[in-house]
């Protein structure tokens, strides 16, 4: 009773529903059209970080230039280095010396 | 409206005035190009350092597109690019041009202006910039690294006279 029922309550809508089962337009299509805007927004922004890069970026380097300061800064860093190590190699008493010391002197004895 | 796919030019001749005429007449900052040398094939190696000098001279149009060279010769002598053949070229460009939608056209409008924003950019100055910058940097690494070498003798010299 009840199945007749149903088939009874998709009088008119039958026509509608079959109709409605027809295949989607093909997907090729959609994708190339997809892949137009989504090229075109790619290029859009890679051309976005070219002009920061060479409009904004390069006024920062020429205007803002640290070079100066940062090689004050490392070459007075590395003096201190360099006469650190020398004061340690020097001091008595290291066994990197007394090492050196014995090996060059085993050497140079014969 | 310029739409930035893949141009190809072929180059007719290798004498430099004509050649320097047919690349003067080329926008090459409205969209990529790949220089084809197929009707000179004798004169491929004339063309080449010709183009090369070209885009030294003008470097302002190497940006915002590329431009390759279609040619049989494999060189690294130039600043150019060089390619074999079209399947070598970036995936990027290879777009089929059609009618645009509105959305697209109006991604196209916008493209157009970025174009020529960077049309009033100086490239062959920034270009400088960006070289000294770098040169600048390699020194500061080279001082580093001379920092970084003492420091690790001074731990390993240290750590010996603990074991010790």
């Amino acid at each position: 009773m009840s199945s007749n029922k149903e088939d009874d309550d998709l009088i008119g809508f039958r026509d509608f529903i079959e109709k409605d089962k027809r295949p989607s337009p093909p997907k090729e299509k959609r994708s190339i059209n997809h892949e137009m805007q989504t090229f075109l927004q790619r290029e859009e922004q890679r051309l976005r970080k070219l002009v920061d890069l060479y409009e904004e970026k390069s006024n920062l380097i020429k205007n803002y230039d640290q070079y100066h300061k940062l090689r004050q800064k490392a070459s007075a860093h590395l003096h201190d280095k360099r006469k650190e190590t020398i004061q340690s190699l020097k001091s008595g008493g290291t066994h990197f010396k007394k090492n050196l010391e014995e090996l060059l002197s085993s050497y140079f004895k014969n | 409206m310029i739409f930035p796919s893949f141009k190809k030019i072929v180059i007719n001749s290798s004498e430099s005035e004509i050649l320097k005429a047919q690349l003067d007449t080329i926008d090459f900052r409205s969209r990529p190009h790949i220089l084809s040398l197929h009707a000179v094939i004798d004169e491929q190696e004339q063309c080449l350092s010709q183009i090369d000098e070209y885009f030294k001279k003008y470097p302002e149009k190497k940006l915002p597109y590329p431009t390759f060279v279609l040619t049989t010769i494999e060189s690294q002598d130039y600043n150019i690019q060089t390619i074999r053949s079209e399947e070598q070229l970036p995936k990027f460009f290879k777009v089929k041009e059609r009618p645009l939608n509105h959305k697209e056209t109006n991604l196209m409008s916008r493209i157009q202006l970025l174009q020529k924003n960077f049309r009033h950019i100086n490239i062959g100055e920034v270009n400088r910039h960006f070289e000294n910058y770098a040169k600048n940097h390699r020194d500061i690494k080279k001082l580093q690294s001379e920092i970084d070498f003492l420091s690790q003798l001074s731990e390993k010299l240290d750590r010996i006279d603990e074991l010790k």
